[in-house]
């Protein structure tokens, strides 16, 4: 105040231009690279170097106003004093608004004119998630993340907004520190093993923010690629706390838990009414009948308890501990006991999750460093061969050269070794095996040895309920030998290294050269023994693929204008992308030495079974693009992007315009007490997808014909004659283009403790590539054809209130909320196109349907949406397919709060998805087998009941089973109906398709930080404790599974249930130390 | 020196970029697919695709149209009653154009380039005897525009006799080009059974086939006599034990669809053979005939070992029966020696069942009935054999299988593939108009 008063009274005086220097620090007393410095009123403005040094010229008595992201600007008058040092200070409100741009850079979240959104990344590492992505689940609106089950490392359905393409990639682009990176999910289908996505690769302590571009606008600068929009992440570098050293280790313990259970029924055994060999049905009562699937047998309870009637004849089984099983005869089971609780204990367990991770920050004179080191350790909820391993080590480095040149390096190694279990529609599956099995059934043991009649020994025999003394292999799986026997082995080893090189080569101009490459190599195993269900003479398989993807990005910054009343920005840049993918592959089938053990190898097996496949796949791409930016009178913004382009799988040049405006009214109306800030924002912007590498020509392979009823003439068998495939190439095949509106707004109430952020967008993607039928007559059956339309228009909002900010206490709450119109506005004629799933249950693209909709068999109905019924007043069902539900929400929100008092933190995060639709194919199997507990019912009738074959239960009968009234009367629903139309193998979907709404709570965490004082007295200066439970409270009317889980991975193909392996919730302990 | 440094050095970037339009060049070649096949290779599939048509499906929707079988389970009852629908037709129509035609005419092209004569040949003949069934089955169909995809995206139908000229046309110029290749040397050896066959007969057996089918009988009689001369000319589909190298019959009947094709409601065949039907030639060697066509007891084709559908059977094409029944047929309507051909078929079916066939010594239309019932019977499972029926009226009397229906079957329906993509498709025909060459 002195010193102004002072410099006041000379400066005046002194009125004179004079060369003014000094450093800009931060409030720990560090140089502060980049602060912009200008003298007001003036178009003179410059930068601090990289120490924080300055130098302008400026009058005495003018004044210099320093701004910089996320910190307080800070205004000082020239005086006498050639030297002008100033320490500003970290705005926090403003800190948290600092959004990442399509190419890296830091932007004013208040100067943006996109919906993009930053991620708190304490939020990210508060719950819990082993992967970045599925930290990222419910924290902002319009951004859609489902893991696929609870199965180690499982991979991520990543959605912004809806879904733009059919054929193309659905995933985002994401973009490390500047360079794209891959997110492939290799193979999700009905079957198999639960894949990674390759993001998890990622060691989240090394995230500094993660911003989500939702937007086309936003994302124009990649052009063909940035159509499901853009995750940008940045990693740390340099010391936290502005010290010149930090070392901060943190270890965490989690133990995770089966999320929900199928209920299984245990009041009947195996086998089936006596009345299916009799066709009396005054015999409905059921039989133990041995090594059937069914459960429609005996009611346990009501058995002798005498020792069981056996067949010495049939052979016996040895278990490796030396229990010998009999084979027991048809209607020979005495025993009550009910194994449903001991065979779920085989397969489950608590998982356990270890996590050490030690990073090293340093700031040099001119460098900063991150060193950082990782080890994920998981074991997961399923018993036997399930893990997930993560090794990270991570070395960022940033040196400035000379005050012009910086040099930036990341880099990162990870390595993951994994084993899953096979799972889906699999009969060495473990949910098949394992839910399927008979109450009565005792799983525990599961190999060992079969004798015959005349004592001839199978070693490795496999006992499963289909075949109670391992005389041959089982139909599905014993589940301990689908966790303890196969194995499913997968390493993955990734480098990341991406060298950046910053050249401020003129006064206000730069040029950023970046090269990225990110290479992995993912070997995977597939192993089942000899005697495994799905492969009776064993299977070997291994995939060895290698993805290389390479950017190199070349831009100039320019900053032509800046003064007080306006400023003009240009980026002009040229990219260079290429990505190699090979894929090579080989299976084993029909061992010739069935006892491999622990040797996997090719070539134990006749040639013909011996496959050995290949597929390679480069596609690069090279553009240019340039942004410029305006801003006048610090209110108005405008944002051009161009870019044009040539993607090897095109043959020709793309351009792709957006623009964008915004205008924060608040500066003209002036900031009152009610409003803090207030931006209004439009864009436009286009963004592609390309065609599939190689779909422009027509391809040869080998013929031969099969017809629609199985019969056929293959070609290997005669002279392997090659036939020009069906599908036509074509040449003129263009890109899918995203074309996308959006208006929104961000404002701020009372002093900034609210805060609104709202956008609407309207997008379509025009040109979806589809294969369009053609008529056989052309020689051809179909070809691929840019033929289909896609829209999505949404609402989004996010919102955030501080009910409480001081010092020692704080309170805050975080809203989002979006909801997505997705609709298939036209296919060209095509009726359905399968995206995932089973003939009579698919998700399915449908015109004038929204985008993965439930596909399958309705029952057939009356005008007016009634049921019809056959004579004995059962529905029928309807031979022709049609949609029955969609996966998509109405509408999704989360709601968070946030409570600290001094060292204590308290948060809890719940969100919701509403509407959704599932297809829950395992309770229908289940409803077949006479596991669901409606099966177990018993019901007696006052009237004389038709069942679906019309047989009729006299009245007074009690019978297994249920009396329902499709509208026709009441009819006995007993095992004659759930084992045709009403189970989940009959002709009908619909009874299985549901309302999958659901509400959890997603995270619920308790935090203490120790008081500086106390920690510093003991040598450190953090040290904080943190419980975080993950998943704990599900409310959905789904029974048995986690709505959120999908049998096909982070496919397309949504809403689909079908012996999906469980989703988890977590406990997680974790203590965070900073030396 | 600074200046000129960054000034060179910002060029060089800018250059770097310019330069690089040619990196995305020659990269979208498909390295995991044959773009290319050489046409002997190729020639194969479209030989494949017509033993389908002779032995699959179509053939089995023939033989229940024309009563030599029953279709006894599930779709088969329907079919039995004639109700089908345009979907039924997509396997076939599709096998026809997409699988046979298209495929000969890209090795015609293949061959034609590489100067390979006797291919171009025989993928005429393949592509003649496609198209030639296509419009024996579904009347008028694509043919100049037919198999040409980047031309005519939809192709036009073009009317069933000129269809049918057309392919005498390209059997014309095949003939000169095949000269007296055999089958076994004339990339045939790997799928149809290795005998003395030449595709030079094979050409000429064909076109007395579509004379016949359009009802033009002296050139019928004409390339009938230059046809198939002997039992070991005949072209037949090689059949074994192997997966999918078996008969299609039995893999329709024993391996993949049991009960739904036989003989349960006695059809025409059966009574013929059996006496139920009086023959117009009396044939004592039926009775053998019989017994190698059905497996009586069982009410079922005769799928067993040495049986006329066994899993190891050879399947005709086309044969030399055939062939003669055509020069018999021929020549009896006009008024020529019909009779002889028609004895040395009886003569070789004497030999053949070591069984009584006698002579015919009739004469005018009772000779041509006797020859017409001849070949409904010696052709068991033959699509000629529905054309035959169709040509002459149903004169051997067919049951009519559905009380609302005044005839058989005139006619394979358009396929809903057809239907669904081409925008020149003329319209549908009712299964029972007959095809332009029979009305």
């Amino acid at each position: 105040m002195v010193l102004g008063l002072f410099l006041f009274v000379f400066g005046t005086v002194l009125a004179q231009e004079k060369n003014v220097s000094g450093t800009v620090t931060d409030q720990d007393g560090l140089p502060l690279p980049g602060v912009s410095i200008l003298v007001v009123g003036t178009s003179v403005g410059t930068q601090t170097d990289f120490d924080g040094n300055y130098s302008i010229m400026a009058s005495v008595g003018g004044t210099l106003r320093f701004s910089y992201i996320g910190q307080k600007t800070v205004e000082r008058t020239v005086g006498s004093s050639a030297v002008i040092n100033v320490q500003m200070q970290e705005d926090a409100q403003v800190l948290a608004e600092v959004v990442l741009t399509a190419l890296g850079l830091e932007k004013k979240k208040d100067e943006d004119l996109s919906s993009s959104t930053a991620v708190n990344v304490d939020a990210l590492k508060k719950s819990g998630e082993t992967g970045v992505i599925q930290s990222l689940t419910g924290k902002t609106s319009g951004l859609l993340i489902t893991k696929s089950t609870g199965d180690p490392g499982a991979g991520a359905y990543i959605q912004i907004r809806g879904q733009n393409t059919i054929l193309g990639s659905g995933s985002p682009l994401i973009i490390l520190d500047g360079v794209q990176i891959s997110n492939t999910s290799v193979g999700s289908n009905t079957a198999g093993v639960v894949q990674q996505s390759r993001l998890n690769d990622i060691n989240p302590e090394d995230i500094e923010s993660v911003t989500v571009l939702k937007g086309a606008a936003a994302a124009a600068v990649y052009g063909t690629g940035a159509a499901n929009g853009v995750l940008v992440i940045k990693t740390k570098r340099g010391a936290s706390g502005g010290r010149k050293l930090s070392v901060s280790i943190k270890s965490s313990v989690a133990f995770d838990e089966v999320l929900v259970e199928h209920e299984k029924q245990g009041k009947f055994g195996q086998g089936y009414p006596l009345y299916w060999s009799t066709g009396d049905i005054a015999d409905h009562n059921g039989i133990f009948v041995p090594n059937t699937g069914f459960s429609w047998g005996d009611k346990i309870s009501e058995r002798s308890g005498a020792a069981d009637e056996i067949d010495p004849s049939a052979g016996y089984f040895e278990a490796r501990d030396g229990s010998i099983y009999n084979y027991i005869v048809a209607q020979g089971k005495n025993s009550r006991s009910v194994y449903n609780r001991s065979n779920r204990d085989q397969i489950f367990r608590t998982g356990l999750t270890l996590e050490n991770n030690l990073s090293i920050g340093f700031n040099g004179q001119d460098s900063r460093s991150l060193f950082s080191i990782s080890n994920l350790d998981q074991e997961g909820i399923i018993k036997g061969n399930s893990n997930y391993k993560r090794f990270n080590v991570r070395f960022n480095h940033e040196a400035e050269l000379t005050d012009k040149i910086t040099l930036k390096l990341n880099s990162q190694y990870s390595k993951v070794n994994s084993d899953r279990i096979q799972t889906g529609s699999n009969t060495s599956g473990l949910y098949l095996g394992y839910l399927r099995t008979s109450p009565d059934f005792d799983n525990s043991d599961y190999i060992g040895t079969y004798y015959n009649a005349n004592g001839v020994a199978t070693l490795n025999s496999h006992r499963g309920y289909r075949n109670q003394i391992g005389s041959s292999t089982p139909a599905y799986n014993n589940p301990g030998w689908t966790i303890y026997e196969q194995d499913n082995p997968n390493v993955v080893e990734r480098f990341i290294i991406n060298p950046e090189l910053v050249w401020m080569f003129l006064d206000k101009h730069s040029v950023t050269v970046r090269y990225g490459i990110d290479y992995y190599n993912d070997i995977r195993e597939t192993f089942f023994p000899v005697r495994s269900s799905s492969f009776p003479s064993g299977s070997f398989s291994r995939d060895e693929i290698k993805e290389k993807s390479q950017t190199l990005n070349t831009f100039f910054t320019s900053n032509w204008v800046q003064n007080e009343n306006f400023g003009f920005t240009s980026i002009l840049g040229a990219q260079l992308e290429s990505n190699d993918y090979h894929r090579l592959s080989g299976s084993s089938t029909n061992f010739t030495n069935p006892f491999v053990d622990d040797l996997r190898i090719f070539g134990n097996a006749e040639g013909s079974n011996e496959l050995p496949s290949s597929f390679m796949q480069e596609t690069r791409k090279s553009g240019v693009y340039g942004v410029l930016n305006a801003e006048a009178w610090q209110q108005l913004y405008f944002e051009l992007t161009a870019r044009y382009e040539r993607p090897s799988t095109l043959d020709k040049n793309i351009f792709y315009p957006s623009a964008a405006i915004g205008w924060s009214f608040s500066k003209l109306i002036g900031e009152s007490d009610i409003l803090s800030f207030g931006k209004l924002r439009a864009s436009y912007g286009e963004v592609g997808i390309e065609p599939s590498a190689y779909a422009s020509s027509t391809t040869f392979s080998p013929g031969g014909l099969v017809s629609g009823w199985g019969d056929g003439l293959a070609a290997s068998v005669y002279g392997n004659p090659f036939t020009r495939s069906t599908t036509l190439g074509n040449p003129n095949l263009k890109e899918e283009r995203v074309k996308e509106y959006e208006i929104g707004a961000d404002l701020r109430f009372f002093n900034s403790r609210l805060s609104i952020g709202g956008t609407y967008y309207d997008r379509v993607t025009e040109d979806v590539i589809l294969p369009i039928d053609l008529a056989p007559s052309t020689g051809f059956s179909n070809y691929l054809s840019n033929a289909a339309e896609i829209s999505n228009k949404g609402i989004e909002l996010d919102l955030s209130y501080k009910i409480i900010s001081t010092q020692d206490l704080s309170w805050e709450i975080t809203a989002n909320w979006s909801k997505n119109k997705n609709m298939v506005e036209d296919l060209s004629g095509v009726a359905e196109y399968s995206l995932n799933g089973f003939t009579g249950s698919t998700s399915s693209v449908v015109e004038g349907q929204p985008f993965g909709v439930i596909w399958g068999n309705d029952f057939l109905r009356n005008e007016d949406g009634t049921l019809q019924l056959d004579s004995n007043g059962f529905p029928i069902a309807d031979p022709e397919s049609s949609v029955l539900g969609d996966p998509n929400p109405d509408w999704r929100g989360g709601l968070g709060t946030t409570f600290s008092f001094k060292g204590f933190n308290i948060s809890a995060f719940v969100d919701t998805s509403q509407g959704n639709d599932m297809w829950t194919g395992t309770e229908g199997v289940l409803k077949y087998f006479g596991i669901h507990p409606e099966t177990a019912n018993e019901s007696t009738s006052d009237i004389p009941l038709a069942n679906y074959y019309g047989e009729v239960y006299p009245a007074g009968t009690t019978f297994r089973g249920n009396i329902y009234d499709f509208g026709g009367g009441p009819v006995a629903l007993d095992a004659d109906w759930y084992t045709d139309l009403g189970g989940g193998f009959g002709a009908n979907t619909s009874q299985f398709v549901k309302d999958a709404s659901w509400t959890r709570l997603r995270e619920v965490s308790l935090g203490y930080s120790l008081p500086s004082k106390v920690v510093e007295a003991i040598g450190f200066t953090s040290l904080d404790f943190s419980l975080t439970g993950r998943n704990l409270v599900l409310w959905t009317d789904i029974q048995g599974t986690d709505p959120e889980s999908n049998l096909t991975g982070a496919s397309k193909g949504r809403g689909l249930d079908y012996f999906t392996n469980p989703s988890t919730k977590s406990y997680l302990f974790t203590v965070r130390l900073t030396l | 020196m600074k200046k000129q440094f960054k000034i060179s050095f910002v060029f060089l970037a800018i250059l770097a970029i310019i330069s690089c339009e040619s990196y995305v060049e020659d990269i979208n070649i498909d390295p995991n697919n044959f773009t290319d096949a050489p046409g002997s290779l190729v020639i194969g599939q479209a030989m494949l695709t017509a033993s389908k048509i002779s032995e699959s499906q179509a053939a089995r929707y023939a033989g229940i149209f024309t009563d030599q079988f029953s279709g006894c389970d599930r779709q088969f009852i329907s079919y039995e009653n004639y109700n089908v629908i345009a979907g039924d037709f997509d396997d076939t129509w599709t096998d026809i154009f997409a699988s046979g035609i298209g495929q000969a005419k890209y090795v015609q092209e293949k061959a034609s380039t590489d100067g390979d004569i006797v291919l171009e040949g025989v993928a005429q003949i393949m592509e003649a005897l496609l198209t030639g069934e296509a419009a024996a089955l579904f009347g008028n169909v694509p043919f100049t525009e037919a198999a040409n995809a980047t031309e005519f995206p939809n192709p036009t139908y073009d009317n069933q006799l000129q269809v049918l000229e057309g392919v005498q046309q390209i059997l014309d110029q095949a003939i000169v080009k095949v000269e007296n290749t055999t089958v076994s040397n004339g990339y045939g050896s790997s799928i149809y059974v290795q005998n003395s066959a030449t595709w030079r007969e094979i050409a000429f057996s064909l076109k007395a086939r579509y004379y016949l089918i359009a009802k033009e009988y002296e050139n019928a009689a004409l390339a009938a006599a230059n046809g198939i001369s002997a039992p070991e000319g005949d072209l037949l589909t090689y059949h074994s034990a192997t997966d999918f190298q078996e008969n299609m019959f039995w893999q329709f009947i024993v391996e993949q669809r049991a009960g739904y094709l036989g003989i349960c409601n006695d059809p025409l065949l059966v009574q013929l053979l059996d006496g139920t039907k009086p023959r117009l030639l009396e044939t004592p060697g039926d009775s053998e005939r019989l017994i190698h066509y059905f497996d009586v007891e069982n009410l079922e084709l005769n799928t067993n070992q040495g049986g006329y559908f066994a899993i190891d059977a050879a399947f005709p094409v086309v044969s030399y029966l055939e062939t003669k029944l055509i020069q018999a047929e021929s020549l009896a309507r006009a008024g020529d020696d019909g009779l002889s051909p028609f004895n040395e078929v009886r003569d070789y079916l004497a030999g053949e069942y070591n069984a009584e066939f006698p002579h015919s010594g009739a004469s005018g239309n009772d000779l041509v009935s006797q020859i017409i019932e001849e070949k409904y019977i010696s052709l068991p499972g033959s699509l000629q054999v529905f054309h035959d029926v169709r040509r002459t009226n149903n004169s051997i009397g067919v049951p009519i299988k559905n009380n609302q229906a005044s005839d058989i079957p005139q006619r394979f329906l358009y396929p809903q593939v057809e239907i669904n993509a081409n925008a020149n498709y003329p319209g549908s025909e009712s299964l029972y108009t007959k095809t332009p060459a029979n009305q």
